[in-house]
């Protein structure tokens, strides 16, 4: 049986944040994937959307240069065919300050043939952000979504 | 089979979520359902964890007295056994101002006899959060931030 392409890109982004070692994973991504992380670009840069390559690879040099994974556990996967989407919590330490920082995402990948075409994050932001800071951010109650 | 089936009960109870018709999204799932949208419970109150399917009839009409329309499009769905995740892109109208906020919302659904049994959800709850205040936060807390993380 045939490994889904998500764990490979998985153990390959990991390696490259981690180690800085990027020859693994520039084979798994599609030359014109498209690649997007929801949250405030303004307070971190290396969200948001690129498209291609190369583009992706300097994103994860940045992210790479800013945190260090420490720890994650996939509370929930879904693998299908071409696709797959995981919730997953991560433990992160900020590089520059040594600060922990601990964040749940999803993702949703798409695959064609064992590469990533399109992959979007969503994140959890306003933890992120209260977590970065310190402090709680303190605002009048608000409606229900 | 049994994938079909989830998806179509799933496809059901969204359908009937955001049409309000909370007798039919009830039906939808299980007497037990257990659902945790994970974002931030101080602003958001009537978010958080949440048990039995009771829950469904009170956030169907928490969102109708906030928003009056309510739309839902499918962006990504993977099923998988017993388990769907999918990609929600919402557009909300709120009552109180007539402007319509956007989020993009990631939605885990696993479910028992064809059934939703355990929901778990998450957004981009700052983006979120500037939208129904109709105001920039990043100016207040992006330089803050960008300093922590260099400290």
């Amino acid at each position: 049986m045939t490994e889904h392409s998500l764990w490979r890109f998985s153990r390959a982004l990991h390696r490259a944040i981690n180690e800085r070692h990027y020859a693994d994973l520039s084979g798994l991504i599609d030359d014109d994937v498209d690649w997007t992380v929801y949250g405030p670009i303004d307070m971190f840069p290396f969200l948001g959307a690129r498209r291609g390559k190369a583009a992706v690879l300097e994103v994860i040099r940045q992210i790479a240069e800013n945190v260090r994974i420490h720890r994650f556990d996939r509370e929930s996967v879904m693998l299908a065919e071409d696709s797959a989407a995981s919730m997953m919590r991560y433990s992160l330490t900020a590089l520059d300050s040594n600060k922990p920082v601990s964040l749940r995402l999803a993702h949703f990948a798409k695959f064609r043939a064992g590469r990533l075409t399109s992959i979007r994050v969503l994140i959890d932001t306003f933890d992120l952000v209260e977590q970065t800071l310190g402090r709680a951010i303190h605002l009048p109650k608000m409606v229900a979504v | 089979m049994t994938e079909d089936l989830n998806r179509q009960s799933l496809l059901k109870f969204l359908d009937a979520f955001y049409a309000g018709d909370a007798e039919t999204a009830t039906a939808c799932c299980d007497e037990a359902i257990d659902s945790i949208t994970y974002a931030p419970i101080e602003l958001f109150p009537h978010l958080g964890h949440k048990h039995g399917n009771g829950w469904v009839t009170e956030a169907i009409r928490t969102q109708q007295q906030r928003y009056s329309s309510r739309k839902y499009d499918l962006k990504f769905m993977a099923v998988d056994g017993d388990k769907i995740a999918t990609m929600q892109f919402l557009s909300l109208r709120k009552h109180d101002d007539d402007r319509v906020v956007h989020l993009e919302s990631a939605e885990f659904f696993t479910f028992r006899a064809g059934l939703i049994l355990m929901h778990r959800s998450f957004f981009d709850s700052f983006d979120f959060v500037q939208q129904l205040l109709g105001r920039d936060l990043t100016d207040s807390f992006a330089a803050s931030v960008r300093d922590t993380l260099r400290r």
